[in-house]
């Protein structure tokens, strides 16, 4: 039996400042590496977030992150934070709900318990969360977005995960400690996962493969009892019992927060940047997997790098007040 | 063959390092042990005690027993039998000053660091309430108990464990009970768990006030959805 022996979680409840250069929305890789910068730069800085570490809590070791070997994904979400606090960086654990432009050089961040502040910047590093499958069923007890979560209440059961990457498989992996059958569906014949992966589960005896399928419903009572499979071929209707359902087809970018300030995305939401982490509206930053950026690769190291770029922009800005 | 040690070296060094700077008076914890039917995380729980106990002497555990008779006595005046589902009576952890502040199951993987952050807080008698959220704890004056389902590789539930906790610590009509999902199946199963952290709110009588899945990190809208279901439960 595993015992952390430390967490991000304990607050100081001082009473925060209301004026701040640099208001980071999000708390994951991005908006920690921004952070850590601008305390760097002496910038008088700010963290909102509703979790420390965003998706890195759920994973369970991260290996592709240089020069840190096999580390857990709350772990290192617990060193990003440690890292900034060094530099006087504050955090709030809060949602923010709104921004709105003060005048043309600060912002206003309201966030969900009534707060109010203004900052000169404000970087969205608010990352993405798992798609939503969108079918009947989907809110039922039993569906998971989170297997890190949720697999040590699966003991013995029957499980099915959908999508083909690395986070289906991660979530497989991860299930196959505790259930006794984990079935991956996959729309299509061949996976997205990367091979070290795929090899790796297809020698797991608990773990099944069903491939050119789709869950069109999801049934049960209270809970999850069986998916109805369609097959992307000749569309003929299966069923499956099954006690959990996990979900990781991919992510959608948290970006609802900017809708009302006119910020530029692409269709799928993601807020265009350029190299510098700008957006088109001046003091308006953004970072990690929340931007189109960097070659549509969503990685720590990549949202990490574009904090760091988010920060020196930050930095400029303030000091030259040119966008 | 020697049990292994829960603790490596470096983990004490840090842990006495943290008891020292941190502990001023002595925090007093109630241990129930099941070992009937949670035999080896009871065991667990044992160890984990004795060794926490030889790294300061500002923490102490009371061992009870659950087969004896006097104990179950002890614990159902305490309302502590609450899993009926499963007639499971431990490991249950309790702090002595602040019997609202309970751990059904061992606090380990996320929730430990919780659970040393409670014996720092009782140590010192300061709690992680904000003047917001005092106010709106102020105004809920029934019974309640707040169950916080988690399991030990949950990042999110120990936010609110932890808020429960300091909740019950400043307020005695609230109770904030961590149960460990995988410990107390029948109990889970009873309260339909299936994704965590998943939080049960009850009144007195046991029955639920309001249930929801998810991380809910602001105490003070935590607060808010105790007071609405009272409220809703009062029309």
């Amino acid at each position: 039996m595993e015992l952390k022996l430390s967490t991000n979680i304990i607050k100081d409840n001082k009473e925060l400042d209301k004026e701040w250069d640099t208001i980071i929305i999000g708390g994951g890789p991005a908006g920690y590496s921004a952070g850590l910068y601008c305390g760097r730069y002496k910038l008088k800085t700010l963290i909102i977030t509703k979790d420390i570490g965003g998706l890195l809590n759920e994973t369970d070791i991260i290996d592709d992150y240089p020069a840190v070997e096999n580390i857990t994904g709350p772990e290192l979400a617990r060193r990003f934070k440690s890292h900034a606090d060094k530099y006087n960086v504050s955090t709030l654990l809060e949602t923010v709900t709104r921004i709105e432009k003060k005048d043309d050089e600060n912002f206003i961040v309201y966030t969900s318990t009534g707060k109010e502040f203004i900052s000169k910047v404000v970087i969205i590093a608010t990352g993405s969360q798992r798609k939503r499958l969108g079918v009947p069923g989907e809110n039922l007890k039993g569906v998971s977005y989170c297997a890190e979560c949720d697999a040590p209440l699966f003991k013995d059961k029957i499980v099915g995960v959908i999508g083909g990457g690395n986070s289906a498989f991660h979530d497989a992996e991860v299930l196959a400690q505790h259930a006794k059958e984990v079935y991956i569906i996959h729309r299509r014949d061949e996976f997205k996962a990367d091979p070290v992966y795929i090899e790796e589960l297809k020698n797991n005896e608990k773990i099944k493969f069903i491939l050119n399928k789709v869950v069109s419903e999801i049934k049960g009572h209270e809970k999850v009892e069986e998916v109805t499979l369609q097959d992307t071929k000749t569309n003929e209707k299966t069923t499956l019992k099954l006690d959990g359902l996990f979900i990781a087809i991919g992510l959608t970018p948290l970006s609802e927060i900017v809708k009302d300030l006119n910020v530029n995305t692409d269709p799928a939401g993601h807020i265009i940047v350029n190299d510098c982490s700008k957006t088109n509206v001046k003091g308006l930053l953004a970072a990690g997997d929340v931007t189109n950026q960097i070659c549509n690769l969503r990685q720590i190291v990549t949202a990490a790098a574009q904090g760091t770029t988010a920060a020196l922009s930050a930095f400029l800005y303030i000091k030259t007040k040119k966008w | 063959m020697a049990e292994e040690k829960i603790f490596s070296e470096e983990d004490i060094k840090s842990l006495k390092d943290m008891f020292d700077k941190s502990l001023k008076d002595t925090v007093e914890i109630d241990l129930y042990l099941d070992y009937e039917k949670n035999k080896e995380t009871s065991e667990f729980a044992k160890r984990l005690s004795e060794e926490l106990i030889k790294l300061t002497d500002k923490i102490k555990f009371n061992y009870y027993d659950t087969k004896d008779s006097k104990v179950l006595e002890d614990m159902n005046s305490k309302k502590l039998l609450i899993d009926k589902y499963g007639n499971r009576k431990g490991p249950i952890f309790v702090f002595k000053k602040y019997y609202g502040a309970i751990y059904y199951g061992i606090p380990s993987g996320e929730e430990f660091p919780i659970f040393l952050e409670d014996i720092i807080h009782i140590s010192n008698n300061n709690f992680d309430i904000d003047g917001a959220t005092a106010k709106k704890l102020d105004s809920i004056n029934k019974n309640i108990d707040i169950y916080v389902f988690v399991t030990p590789t949950c990042p999110y539930c120990p936010y609110m464990t932890h808020n429960s906790h300091q909740f019950a610590m400043v307020k005695s009509n609230i109770r904030g009970i961590m149960i460990e999902s995988y410990e107390f199946p029948e109990f889970s199963e009873h309260y339909k768990v299936y994704g965590v952290p998943h939080i049960t709110i009850v009144d007195e009588n046991s029955d639920t006030l309001t249930e929801w899945e998810g991380m809910l990190p602001e105490p003070e809208m935590f607060a808010d959805r105790i007071r609405e279901a009272i409220e809703q439960k009062v029309k």
